[in-house]
């Protein structure tokens, strides 16, 4: 930055305080966007591998036994107490429900639930030991995507979309599907919310306009909103009323593109066939991930997508093949599909559950088999972005419970997958109340390097 | 002109007259003091007017220098402010011995003014100090407290107390009215003067042989206990200024085109390019500030102007990498800055972004404002570019394309995909020389403007997923060596 910069930044600044209108965030990081933007940066704070990244999150926490993690010990020990190995639980062990081989090339030991993803994993990268600071899903989740354990911090995709922005201005930079929790901007400027749109049915609501409003009246209405809120802005220096006016724009410029860009029907029919859409079973999972692709497609920063219903306390035998098998063919899908287009040397997909399950069998006491929430060991699956291929990483004990080599953390997760967009989570802050925030919670986090190429 | 361009040249020499006639008007006042009847005031004055002329044609030739022989820079301008000083207070000095009344008058007018100014920053002084007083004791107020107590319960501690306060408050009465009431005596002027006149002297000395000889000439070979026991530091000025980064990238660039003028066999205007402490202490060098250093002013001047260096007809131009290496040493980046800033970069992609001149924000602010277009640098400091066109609408691209030319060389990943390009569009890219990765993805490519873009030589990722290409791929890849990626257009099932 130039020094006269600098001085015009502060005197804008000064403007600001002196008016008793200076927001209470305030933007810390040299800008050099264009006039509309935020990309708070001018580059990267290291070098980008990914540009893009897409978050499945398997709500309710997968069961590593039922798709990663084979422990003969539990076989051994199935049906009883483990408490002569440990002292911390009376409940029984219960095995691994199914059957577990060798995988692609690099040999990764998974589970029979995911033939589609046994195809695509010599690609993946399976981190064995993810920990979360909560065993309850609500705070779990909150951790999970803001680093903090109450909801009202930013989700890393706003963290990403204040950094990076969205490359298309007609799109959003963090858009959710499949769910809405946990996209908030929380303190960070309200444009960079996530936007939710339902893949089924129509997109998002009032798309059309009243017939007695012309395309022109609106449009002249919303340019005049947003640029009031420019000059109140530019006068107050204040970020949430230029948030405004980008809401409105965004809003009226998405009433054109969405439509277009969530019409799956201009997918060809083997693309339907691959991602599962001519299936019920997959269609749901399906119908989002291929969303997620066209709107990765089309210059969307950050897509989170939303596949619940993993939390098997009971019924374990029964719904885990149904979730197992909504989500197989569409990732496996979704994998093949970016790496064909060229996608996936900079599109990082991450799926992760909130935390991982036990190796006791908690269904025993309602009948059938179920396994309760252990943050202490959980399954993340990485794939593209400069990932490394055909990998796993991290070691658990024999019973697969707690994490004896390479923890990662939900922040080691968060800070890592900024690393890949070329973001330093030290250096990504803003300040809030006399505090600096980070997108990675309160303390220390490494970025786990070793998971790249 | 060239007479005085000629003359100035002479400073060097002139300035030792003042350096040796102002020390012995100092060795005669002192030997006046113990033999009055040897050195009479005569003979004081003589020698302190020729060292006062000496000193006026010294500061003469030294002006000349700056304005007939191009030296200029804020060491220049500093060195020169303190000359006009010592010659000023030369004058002082023997003004006393030559037009005493007058003198006596002006002196007691500066020493009525010295007192007044000297009595409001003495009340000043009091009127604070009084205040932190009251402050400490109003802090202290607990500590007071329990020595209260203590000496009601302890006599003996009270009684010590009691007399060392006793004696501390006389002690302190005598500083006080010590201090309360300044006398200033009446100074012998001449003497202070003529000291003042040395040490200004000495500064400036000091300060020319720094930019002739170096900045550490005095100390440079001085024993390491002697320096450590005096805290010299040497490069003091200069350490901001990464001298491993000169070796290694900067001194390359001067062996190349400088030396053989401002080298160890000729130096040219006394400037001397071949070391580091040559280069820092010319005076053509400014830390931070590099379009403020009259090196980088002639290095960047057209190639037609007669002050330009290299000198045109020398045949060792300078490529604008090189200028790029000589601005980012100047703008203080060290190896390790650049490193770091770098952000962990393969080294080739390392060179080649120190080979390239740098790109300012407002440049990529400008570029930024064209709707639909994103423009990042790959990493903070390096200004290799990660370009976006896809979103920019049509009507809109050619301007896009064309702010685009003025960084061409910086473009490094290119992102076209989905856009439809005019042919003459199309053609600009092929001035984009490092470009590295390129996404066409869903463009109107076609096959002779494929062909065109195998001069892009550093290319190695192209995208041409969805698009019209038929071309095989062992085709293209013989056409572009370069590739090691390659993406063409395929179905999901083909694979």
């Amino acid at each position: 930055m130039k020094r006269r910069d600098l001085i015009k930044r502060l005197s804008v600044g000064t403007t600001g305080v002196a008016l008793g209108l200076g927001g209470f965030g305030q933007r810390v990081l040299a800008s050099a966007g264009g006039a509309d933007q935020y990309p708070i940066f001018s580059g990267h704070h290291f070098l980008p591998r990914a540009r893009r990244v897409i978050f499945i999150w398997q709500a309710g926490g997968m069961s590593p036994y039922e798709s990663f993690e084979n422990k003969a010990l539990l076989h051994k020990l199935h049906d009883k107490s483990p408490v002569k190995h440990r002292d911390a639980c009376s409940a029984a062990c219960l095995r691994p429900l199914y059957n577990f081989s060798q995988q692609g090339q690099s040999g990764i030991e998974m589970s029979d639930q995911f033939p589609h993803l046994a195809k695509v994993i010599d690609d993946m990268t399976i981190v064995k030991t993810l920990q979360n600071f909560a065993p309850a899903h609500p705070q779990a989740s909150n951790f999970l995507f803001s680093g903090e354990r109450l909801n009202d911090k930013p989700s890393l995709g706003a963290w990403v979309n204040y950094a990076l922005g969205s490359d298309n201005p007609h799109l959003p930079g963090f858009v959710a599907l499949g769910g809405a929790e946990n996209i908030s901007n929380g303190f960070l400027p309200s444009d960079l919310h996530g936007v939710f749109f339902e893949t089924e049915g129509r997109a998002l609501d009032f798309l059309d306009n009243p017939r007695a409003i012309s395309a022109r009246q609106q449009q002249a209405a919303v340019r005049q909103v947003a640029d009031l809120d420019r000059l109140y802005a530019s006068i107050s220096g204040d970020d949430k009323a230029r948030a405004h006016g980008k809401v409105f724009e965004l809003a009226y410029k998405m009433q054109s593109s969405i439509p277009q860009v969530l019409d799956l029907q201009q997918e060809p029919d083997y693309i339907h066939e691959a991602y599962g859409l001519n299936d019920e079973s997959t269609r749901k999972v399906g119908v989002d991930l291929l969303s997620a692709r066209r709107l990765l497609e089309q210059g969307v920063r950050f897509v989170r997508v939303t596949d619940g219903g993993w939390d098997h306390h009971s019924g374990l035998d029964q719904q885990f093949p149904e979730k197992a098998r909504g989500l197989d063919k569409p990732l496996s899908a979704l994998i093949s599909d970016l790496k064909q287009r060229g996608m996936l040397d900079d599109t990082l997909v991450v799926v992760a559950g909130e935390f991982g399950r036990t190796p006791f069998n908690e269904g025993k006491f309602i009948g059938g088999f179920g396994r309760g929430h252990n943050p202490d060991a959980g399954i993340v699956m990485l794939a593209g972005g400069g990932i490394r291929q055909g990998f796993v990483y991290g070691e658990t004990d024999e019973f697969g419970f707690k994490t004896v080599k390479d923890p990662v953390n939900v922040n080691d997760l968060n800070a890592t997958i900024l690393y890949a967009l070329g973001l330093d989570h030290m250096r990504l802050t803003y300040e809030l109340g006399g505090r600096t925030f980070k997108p990675t919670g309160v303390g220390e986090c490494r970025i786990v390097r070793d998971l790249f190429a | 002109m060239t007479y005085l361009a000629f003359l100035s040249d002479f400073h060097p020499v002139a300035v030792h007259f003042p350096i040796a006639l102002l020390p012995l008007a100092a060795l005669l006042f002192i030997y006046r003091r113990f033999r009055p009847d040897a050195v009479n005031n005569t003979l004081l004055a003589l020698v302190l007017w020729l060292a006062f002329w000496s000193c006026v044609v010294a500061v003469l030739l030294g002006f000349g220098n700056r304005y007939f022989n191009g030296h200029s820079g804020e060491a220049i301008d500093a060195h020169a402010r303190i000359a006009l000083a010592a010659t000023l207070l030369v004058f002082v000095t023997v003004a006393q011995w030559s037009f005493p009344t007058a003198t006596r008058q002006v002196m007691s007018f500066g020493r009525s003014l010295c007192l007044f100014v000297w009595r409001i920053v003495w009340r000043v002084v009091v009127f604070i100090g009084r205040f932190v007083w009251g402050l400490v004791r109003f802090l202290l107020i607990p500590l007071r407290v329990l020595v209260w107590l203590s000496r009601r319960l302890f006599p003996p501690l009270d009684r010590a107390l009691s007399a060392t306060k006793t004696a501390l408050v006389s002690r302190i009465a005598v500083l006080r009215s010590a201090i309360a009431r300044p006398v200033v005596p009446a100074p012998n002027w001449a003497g202070v003067s003529l000291g003042l006149c040395l040490i200004l002297v000495a500064i400036t000395g000091l300060r020319g042989a720094n930019l002739s000889h170096g900045e550490a000439h005095l100390v440079r070979n001085m024993p390491q206990p002697l320096k450590t026991l005096l805290g010299v530091e040497q490069d003091n000025a200069a350490s901001q200024l990464d001298r491993a980064f000169f070796e290694h990238d900067v001194l390359p660039v001067f062996k190349r085109s400088c030396i053989k003028c401002h080298g160890e066999h000729k130096q040219k205007k006394g400037l001397r390019l071949d070391s580091y402490e040559a280069v820092v202490a010319s005076g053509v060098v400014h830390f931070q500030d590099p379009h403020g250093s009259e090196l980088l002013r002639r290095l960047l001047l057209p190639p037609d102007d007669a002050a330009v260096m290299p000198p045109q007809d020398k045949g060792r131009e300078l490529q604008s990498d090189d200028i790029g290496v000589v601005i980012h040493w100047l703008q203080g980046h060290s190896l390790e800055s650049l490193a770091k800033a770098e952000g962990g970069l393969p080294t080739e992609i390392k060179t080649l972004a120190r080979r390239l001149p740098p790109v300012d924000d407002e440049t990529l602010s400008a570029l930024n404002a064209i709707p639909g277009m994103t423009v990042r640098r790959l990493v903070n400091n390096v200004d290799l570019l990660l370009v976006n066109l896809s979103y920019v609408p049509k009507s809109d691209r050619s301007k896009a394309l064309s702010e685009l030319a003025l960084v061409s060389d910086h473009i490094f990943h290119l992102d076209i995909s989905g856009a439809e390009l005019a042919s003459n569009e199309w053609a600009q890219l092929r001035s984009f020389s490092n470009l590295e990765r390129l996404n066409l993805a869903g463009s109107n490519i076609d096959h002779p403007v494929l062909q065109t873009l195998s001069e892009l030589r550093r290319l190695k990722w192209l995208n041409l997923h969805r698009t019209s290409v038929t071309v095989p791929e062992t085709e293209l890849r013989s056409l572009m060596p370069s590739l090691a990626t390659l993406y063409l257009p395929r179905k999901l099932e083909d694979s």
